[in-house]
C-alpha cells in the first residue's frame, strides 16, 4: 500500500514511509524534518515493525471499505491533486512548509489571517473570529477528518480564501498550506 | 328509521369526540413545542451549522430565507458559497418549515432573526450588560446562552446567561 504511491526516492519499497513520500514528493523544504517533528522515526526504522503496520494497515483499510468507505480521499491524494494543479504554473517548484506557515500566519485583508479562526497552532481547537463557534483543529495529525473530501476542502478554500484575502487562494499557496498543516505536530 | 338515526347519532357524537380529542393533543403540542423546532435535515445542519449555530427554519419567514440563499456568495461579511443541490435541498427544508405568522409586509425581508419583532419581544428583559458579555459577543451567538440551541431546543427551561 504505501509503496505504491509514487516512485520517488521516498516512496518505494516498504523500507520507508508515508511522511518521507510525503516530503520527498511534494515539498522542497529540503530541512524540513517532518518524521522527526511527528516523533515516527524510531518506528519506521524498524523494518519488520513497518510490515506488521503495513499488514495491519491493509487489514484495517479493506475491513474499513467493506464495512463503511470512510473518508473519499486522504490527505496526501488532495496534496498530489493540488500539485497537478499548480504544476501548470511555470516556474513551479514543489510546495513550501515553511512558506505556507508564514501564509498561514499572516493578516491579509481586513486585519484577518487563517489564524483569527484556526490559531496560530493548527492542532488546537479553532474559533470563528466573528460567532465564536468552535472549530476543530486543522492539522489532519489532530484531527484524522481533516483534507480527506477533496469537494469540501475546494468549498473552504474557496470560501476562507475570499474572506481573508478577497481573492481564491492560488494552488501554490493552497498546497502550501497542506504542506505545512502536514507537519503540525499532534499537541 | 329510528334505529338508522340512533346508529347516526352514535356515530357521529364518536365522530366528534375524536376529533375534539385529536385537537386539543394538537394544541397541547402545540404548546410545549412552541420553542422546539424541526432541525431535522443533515444537509442543512452541517452546511449552515458550520460557522454559527444552525438557526431554525421556523424563526423566519419563507421570504427571509429565500433572500438569504440567493445571497450566500456575500454573507453577513462571509463567503457562505454552496453548490446547487445543497443549495436546493436547504431552501426547500427551510421554506417547508419556515414562520407562518403574521408579518408586517416591507420592501425588503428581514435577514436578521435578531432584527425580527419577536426576537426583539422575547428578549425584552435581557438586560443590555449581558448583550456586551463578551462571552455572548453578538445578538447571533443563540449558544452562549441557549444551551440546547444545537437541537433546535430554545425553551425557557434550557436558557442560561453567562454570568
Ligand atoms: C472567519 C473564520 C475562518 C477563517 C478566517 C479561516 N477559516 Fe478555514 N474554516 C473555518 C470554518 C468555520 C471551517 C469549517 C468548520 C469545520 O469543518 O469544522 C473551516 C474549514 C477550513 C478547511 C476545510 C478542511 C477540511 O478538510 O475539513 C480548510 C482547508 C480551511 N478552513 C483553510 C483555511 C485557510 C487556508 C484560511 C486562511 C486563508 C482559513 N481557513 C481561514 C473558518 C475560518
Ligand atoms: C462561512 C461561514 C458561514 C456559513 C457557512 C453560514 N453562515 Fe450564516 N452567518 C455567518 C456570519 C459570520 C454571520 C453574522 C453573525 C453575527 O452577526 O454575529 C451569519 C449570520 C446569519 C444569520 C443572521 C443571524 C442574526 O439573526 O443576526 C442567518 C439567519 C444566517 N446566518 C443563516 C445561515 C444559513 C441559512 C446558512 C446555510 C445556508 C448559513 N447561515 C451559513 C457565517 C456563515
Ligand atoms: C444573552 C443571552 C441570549 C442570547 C445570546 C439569545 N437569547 Fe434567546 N433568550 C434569552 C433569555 C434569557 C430568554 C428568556 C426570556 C424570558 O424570560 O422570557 C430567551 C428566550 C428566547 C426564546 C423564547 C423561549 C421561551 O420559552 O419563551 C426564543 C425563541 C429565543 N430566545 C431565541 C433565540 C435565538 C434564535 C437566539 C440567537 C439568534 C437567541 N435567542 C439568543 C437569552 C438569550
Amino acid at each position: 500500500m504505501l509503496g505504491t504511491r509514487g516512485a520517488g526516492r521516498g516512496c518505494s519499497g516498504l523500507s520507508t514511509n508515508l511522511l518521507d513520500c510525503v516530503r520527498d514528493k511534494f515539498i522542497f523544504d529540503a530541512e524540513l524534518p517532518i518524521h522527526k517533528l511527528l516523533n515516527v522515526t524510531s518506528i519506521f526504522e524498524e523494518t519488520w515493525m513497518l510490515r506488521a503496520i503495513s499488514v495491519f494497515g491493509l487489514v484495517i483499510t479493506a475491513a474499513g471499505l467493506l464495512v463503511n468507505p470512510a473518508y473519499a480521499e486522504t490527505p496526501v491524494e488532495v496534496l498530489a491533486a493540488l500539485k497537478t494543479e499548480a504544476s501548470a504554473t511555470p516556474g513551479f517548484q514543489g510546495f513550501s512548509a515553511t512558506h505556507g506557515e508564514s501564509f498561514f500566519k499572516t493578516k491579509h485583508s481586513h486585519d484577518l489571517s487563517c489564524s483569527s479562526c484556526h490559531t496560530d497552532n493548527p492542532a488546537a481547537q479553532g474559533k470563528h473570529a466573528e460567532t465564536d463557534k468552535l472549530i476543530k483543529p486543522l492539522a489532519p495529525a489532530a484531527n484524522p477528518e481533516r483534507f480527506t473530501d477533496m469537494k469540501k476542502v475546494a468549498k473552504w478554500f474557496k470560501r476562507n480564501c475570499n474572506d481573508v484575502l478577497d481573492r481564491e487562494c492560488t494552488p501554490q499557496e493552497k498546497g502550501d498550506v497542506l504542506a505545512y498543516l502536514l507537519t503540525v505536530p499532534k499537541n | 328509521m329510528a334505529l338508522d338515526f340512533t346508529n347516526f347519532a352514535r356515530i357521529f357524537s364518536v365522530a366528534m369526540l375524536l376529533m375534539a380529542a385529536a385537537t386539543s393533543v394538537a394544541y397541547a403540542d402545540d404548546d410545549d413545542d412552541d420553542y422546539k423546532f424541526n432541525v431535522n435535515n443533515a444537509t442543512w445542519k452541517s452546511e449552515c451549522g458550520a460557522c454559527h449555530v444552525a438557526y431554525p427554519p421556523g424563526l423566519l419567514p419563507a421570504e427571509s430565507w429565500r433572500a438569504i440563499m440567493s445571497g450566500l456568495a456575500r454573507h453577513f461579511g462571509s463567503d457562505a458559497s454552496l453548490d446547487a443541490a445543497s443549495a436546493d435541498e436547504i431552501t426547500a427544508f427551510l421554506e417547508k418549515n419556515a414562520d407562518t405568522g403574521k408579518h408586517k409586509l416591507s420592501d425588503k425581508p428581514l435577514l436578521r432573526i435578531t432584527e425580527t419583532r419577536r426576537f426583539k419581544s422575547e428578549h425584552s428583559e435581557v438586560a443590555a450588560r449581558h448583550w456586551k458579555d463578551p462571552r455572548v459577543k453578538s445578538r447571533a451567538n443563540c449558544g452562549a446562552c441557549h444551551t440546547t440551541a444545537d437541537s433546535g431546543d430554545f425553551s425557557e427551561d434550557n436558557v442560561k446567561i453567562p454570568r
